[in-house]
């Protein structure tokens, strides 16, 4: 401990006294060291961006978020679950049309409801040669089962009586029939982690170099900076197309595409709408973008005045937005408005709407729900431009029916901590199912969710429950179709727009398909030659 | 003088005590739950619960404050809530970053800033002299973000002569360090340029030039080294302001150094990480404003018998207080 | 301004010599400008300050809209001369905040010395340890966002340099034969502040204030574009310019219009204050 402090003094005041010396060629050692490493890529992506042209061997993506953790079991963070995309694997996958394929298990059969059997590849290791066994698939199973992050779709598994048969085979039990568990099990959130690995690790040291059986293995990360990953040679299947990967930190959005433009990087995701036509028809880079799985509603708090129990209200505010043009101006032609609770590609989706844009019959309505002279509202907005922007619509649009909007502005922390104690009055959320199921789309639903929704309907639990529980598809559409009627009956909550996103890519690379999870997985990435 | 050094040196600690006192005590009252930002949205609140019992986060006050001051002494400076590190380790891999950048732009200034000041004082209402005021004068009024943008917009993307982001090699340094740099470029020209002017007025120099010295070596041996002085003050504010610019335009640039550092754990709740920084900062400012004290006495003798006199006639508290005493 | 005649004519001759320095006069010739600006924002700006219009977004500069339009289709000219307001308010109260803080406590420092000096110069030291981004982020993020938690983030910085320029007027005043002689007779310590010392540390809090004012709104800019400072749809010009970010590629008036009106206001500010620092000077040479 005291060295510690002792070698940060005596490195601040030699960093210092290089300062102090100013002009000269003082810099030095330091930056040698630091640069050293990662002069290589840097020279990589220089030539590639120069040439365009000749094999590349190192694949640069620009990330928007550095991931907290890479522990698979500690985050549900899009940019996490891309970079592990490449180090961890799942039992199985999904294929371009949607179909499950075998990936790290070779066959899967329901016996009934509540039992599930797997058999395993039996050449898969893991990045320090061990070999991956039913037992890892076990451990895996349990750890996401327990997670807070992940107990939503495998909280369903019998973690006790679920036995390890022998080394390729195990038969999973469940607690209870949960018709979207195949699903969950193809994501990138149920990659497979050795059991002797993490525990000796421990998870911290994991959550910083996640170690899998991916084709490609984990070099290091430079906090704040990137994260870069070799490949791996003992890969059981088709190694990458690429020898090494680096993802790079680009917080502000106008970066992001300035890199992809100036062939810095070679994927950058979250593209701001603004820049996607110009990607879009930049001969050098190509604009991957599509439909997501995602609503972005106005979550009214119903556990507060004066929206609780005040249904003739929460719809007088509903007609008194005019949808098509909010839509526009907040999303710039980037999104469509929702007509329901949940995006059309979603099983069972059905049209309830949008509603017609009616300001005097919205203003009829407040009068009939208490306040015909209007009423103040707060709406509260962190920091995201699609937010802010759709704050400023808003209040303009309600200020015409009468309802004074005052836009309270919060940072993210605050207001997630204000989310999750139920002190939002009203704020628009995104929500992107993160599997093709309506359970996941409907995640905000729950009366047992502490976001700031509240609208405390058993109903709606009920028919949640039985949606999940029920494997028959029709009868699943048809539960689910109930419980949109009685969602937009209701109006706890103001369905806005099905957002689209887009990623960007130079023109050479290939095999990038659009993922409307937006869980990108990067495996299959290739570079054509230009 | 020695003795001088070390009480400046023992005046720094409380300095550095109250730092963190009031770093904490902000942070103590900032909204926003770090358990929860750690868990997300869809854990429980008995999760968050337990997790905020686990961090201390429950504990009063002082006894938080209590605890994180013995973790300091004993040189612990905690560990990120984000990423589990150390913050000293944290702090040690961003710091050089935001130092080099810090010192490329001080050292940038100094090689632009001296020599046009003395050019733009010696040739006063020159064409030189009017075009370099007008220059320093924007360079001060510019907002540093406003101009890291344009830079970016010109030579990244529309001549691709530079890259917009990252810190990977000599050729990234550049647009930072220009954005950086442009306003103590601008406040260093205009402080040796009136200092200079000041000088040039006085009895020796007249004295100097009625000797039939030439007009070079006025300029050298008996102007510049007094004119330096007060440069030498802003120099040294301007490194430290240097430091201060590095939060927006890391922002920017997309640079790990220290300042984007903060701000990310300011906004993640990162109260370990936010003080640590802070703490380091403080420390080095501290360190800094020693050495240009200590610049003062090298460039001009006069001062150096001034602190001997004084150390004789004052206690040592009042000799710390500081810039102001010596340039007073 | 008891002193009467005395002070009145200084005043006179320092506004004679200004009179003097074109560049000070075009500096606050362009202040006054902004000011009435701020004032009749109402009269003058062509449209309102949230006045959206969908069917012309983001248009180019035209003589509809000289400066073009932004993602809501908000006139940028409206919202750059309502912007005036919010920046000038921010600048001025912020330092108004600090000055006043700041010189009661430097006065109070170098007035009665000994304890009270030792506490508020090492409270001063301290603040001053902190760099002055860092502490406004830190301010702003405890006190959330808004218009009037920016005005302080950004005050408390400045305080410190207000009261060691005050403190240390101060003591070269405190020892003059005027004040003596007022203790002579007996004047309050309160009395002696308000009535000798404050009018003649004025000069020095003059110029720090019209200098600080630019460098407050630069900061009050630079917090909004981190995310921190005022919140949309406030037309504060340095928020205006992070909303604008993203369009910065094609839409290059969005971003360029709230610069150069920074620009040019900082500009102004500091020609006045540079002139009334030499215009002062006299006074201030040691």
């Amino acid at each position: 401990m005291k060295k510690r402090w002792i070698s940060l003094l005596l490195a601040s005041l030699m960093t210092l006294s290089l300062a102090a010396c100013g002009g000269s060629e003082s810099g030095g050692s330091g930056s040698e060291a630091a640069a050293g490493n990662t002069q290589s890529f840097a020279e990589n992506s220089g030539a590639a961006a120069s040439t365009g042209t000749g094999t590349k061997d190192t694949l640069i993506v620009a990330l928007p978020v550095e991931p907290a953790t890479l522990d698979p079991f500690m985050h549900t963070n899009q940019n996490g679950f891309m970079c592990t995309s490449l180090v961890l694997e799942s039992l199985l996958k999904k294929n371009d049309d949607g179909e499950l394929i075998p990936w790290l298990a070779t066959e899967w059969a329901y016996e009934d409801d509540t039992t599930l059997n797997f058999t395993l590849r039996d050449d898969v290791t893991f990045h320090d040669g061990s070999k991956m066994t039913a037992q890892d698939v076990k451990f895996t199973l349990t750890q996401l089962a327990q997670s807070s992050f992940h107990s939503t779709f495998f909280g369903c598994i019998d973690t006790e009586n679920t036995t390890v048969i022998d080394d390729t085979h195990i038969q999973v039990k469940l607690l209870y029939p949960y018709a979207p568990l195949l699903e969950a099990l193809a994501t990138l959130r149920a990659g497979i982690v050795s059991e002797s690995i993490y525990n000796e690790m421990g998870p911290d040291e994991f959550a910083r170099h996640p170690v899998g059986t991916g084709p490609m293995q984990f070099s290091q990360w430079v906090t704040g900076d990137r994260i870069e990953m070799t490949r791996y040679d003992g890969y059981w299947g088709e190694p990458t197309a690429f020898e090494n990967f680096v993802a790079r930190v680009i917080v502000e959005a106008s970066s992001r595409t300035i890199e992809l433009e100036t062939g810095g990087v070679d994927i950058a995701f979250e593209l701001p709408s603004a820049d996607w036509s110009r990607i879009n028809e930049n001969p050098e880079t190509q604009l991957i973008s599509g439909n997501t799985q995602g609503i972005s509603y106005l979550c009214l708090n119903n556990s507060m005045e004066p929206i609780a129990g005040n249904e003739t209200l929460r719809k007088a505010l509903a007609y008194g937005l005019d949808m098509e043009n909010l839509v526009l101006a907040t999303w710039q032609g980037t999104a469509d408005v929702a007509d329901t609770f949940y995006a059309p590609m979603i099983l069972g989706h059905k049209t309830e709407g949008p509603l017609e844009y009616n300001p005097e019959l919205a203003k009829e309505m407040l009068a009939e729900a208490g306040y015909p002279d209007g009423l103040d509202v707060t709406y509260m907005t962190y920091e995201s431009a699609i937010n802010q922007a759709f704050a400023e619509v808003l209040k303009n649009m309600w200020g015409q029916i009468g309802v004074n909007v005052s836009i309270q502005f919060l940072d993210l922390a605050t207001f997630t901590e204000m989310n999750n104690s139920g002190e939002i009055t009203m704020a628009l959320m995104t929500n992107t199912a993160s599997i093709n199921d309506p359970s996941a789309a409907l995640v905000a639903w729950p009366t047992s969710r502490t976001i700031s929704l509240r609208h405390g309907d058993a109903h709606i639990d009920e028919l949640l429950q039985a949606g999940q529980q029920t494997m028959d598809e029709q009868e699943r559409i048809a539960i689910y179709g109930e419980l949109q009627d009685y969602l937009w009956e209701k109006m706890y909550a103001i369905p806005i727009a099905f957002p689209r996103n887009a990623y960007g890519a130079r023109s050479n690379v290939a095999n990038l398909p659009f993922y409307p999870d937006l869980m990108v997985d990067l495996t299959r990435v290739q570079f054509t030659e230009a | 003088m020695l003795r001088y050094i070390i009480r400046r040196i023992l005046v720094t600690i409380p300095v550095l005590i109250g730092v963190t006192l009031i770093i904490f005590t902000l942070m103590y009252f900032t909204k926003g739950d770090p358990a929860r930002m750690i868990l997300g949205d869809m854990a429980t609140e008995e999760e968050v619960e337990e997790l905020r019992e686990e961090m201390g986060l429950n504990d009063p006050f002082l006894v938080r404050y209590g605890n994180y001051m013995l973790d300091l002494f004993h040189g612990d400076l905690g560990d990120s809530y984000v990423t589990g590190l150390p913050v000293t380790e944290e702090i040690m891999a961003r710091l050089p970053v935001t130092m080099r950048l810090a010192v490329y732009s001080c050292a940038l200034s100094v090689i632009i800033g001296i020599p046009v000041g003395i050019l733009s004082a010696v040739k006063q209402y020159s064409i030189l002299d009017n075009v370099a005021t007008l220059l320093a004068l924007l360079g001060i009024t510019i907002p540093s973000f406003w101009l890291a943008m344009m830079l970016i917009l010109v030579f990244s993307v529309n001549l691709g002569w530079l890259p917009a982001s990252g810190l990977y090699g000599w050729q990234y340094y550049i647009l930072p360090v220009i954005s950086i740099s442009a306003v103590s470029i601008a406040t260093i020209t205009r402080m040796t340029r009136s200092s200079m002017l000041e000088v040039i007025r006085q009895d020796y120099i007249r004295t100097a030039r009625a000797k039939g010295q030439t007009e070079a070596k006025i300029i050298t041996k008996h102007a510049l080294k007094n004119a330096l002085i007060p440069v030498i003050t802003v120099i040294g504010i301007q490194f430290a302001s240097g430091m201060s610019g590095a939060v927006v335009n890391e922002q920017i640039f997309a640079i790990p150094g220290i300042g984007k550092m903060m701000v990310d754990a300011i906004k993640a709740r990162n109260y370990p990480v936010v003080q640590g920084g802070v703490l380091i900062i403080a420390l080095l400012f501290s360190i800094l404003n020693l050495i240009i004290d200590l610049l003062y006495a090298f460039v001009d003798p006069r001062i150096k018998t001034q602190y001997a006199r004084k150390k004789e006639k004052h206690k040592p508290q009042e000799l710390a207080a500081g810039g102001e005493e010596v340039s007073a | 301004m008891k002193i009467g005649l005395r002070k009145n004519s200084q005043w006179r001759d320092v506004w004679h010599r200004l009179k003097k320095n074109r560049m000070a006069m075009f500096g606050l010739a362009v202040l006054i400008l902004l000011v009435l600006l701020a004032i009749f924002a109402d009269f003058i700006a062509p449209y309102g300050v949230d006045e959206q219009n969908y069917s012309e977004m983001l248009q180019s500069p035209s003589l509809r809209h000289p400066m073009g339009t932004d993602n809501f289709g908000r006139d940028i000219m409206s919202r750059i001369i309502y912007g005036t307001r919010i920046s000038l308010l921010i600048g001025f109260i912020s330092l108004l905040i600090s000055a006043v803080v700041g010189s009661i406590l430097g006065a109070c420092a170098g007035y009665f010395s000994g304890i009270s000096d030792t506490i508020i110069m090492r409270g001063a030291d301290i603040l001053m340890a902190i760099p002055r981004t860092v502490l406004a982020i830190a301010i702003a993020t405890t006190l959330g966002p808004g218009l009037v938690n920016a005005m302080i983030a950004v005050a408390i910085g400045t305080i410190p340099s207000f009261a060691r320029v005050v403190r240390a007027s101060t003591l070269t005043v405190k020892d003059q034969e005027y004040v003596e002689a007022a203790r002579a007779i007996g004047a309050s310590n309160t009395h002696i502040i308000a009535k000798y010392i404050f009018p003649n540390v004025l000069a020095p809090i003059i110029v720090q204030a019209t200098l600080g004012v630019a460098t407050a709104i630069l900061l009050a800019a630079s917090l909004s574009f981190l995310g921190i400072g005022i919140e949309p749809p406030t037309p504060e010009w340095g928020s205006m310019l992070s909303a604008a970010r993203s369009y910065i590629r094609d839409y290059w008036y969005m971003v360029t219009f709230p610069g150069l009106a920074i620009m040019v206001t900082v500009l102004a500010l500091n020609l006045f204050g540079d002139g009334l620092r030499d215009a002062l000077d006299p006074k201030l040479k040691k």
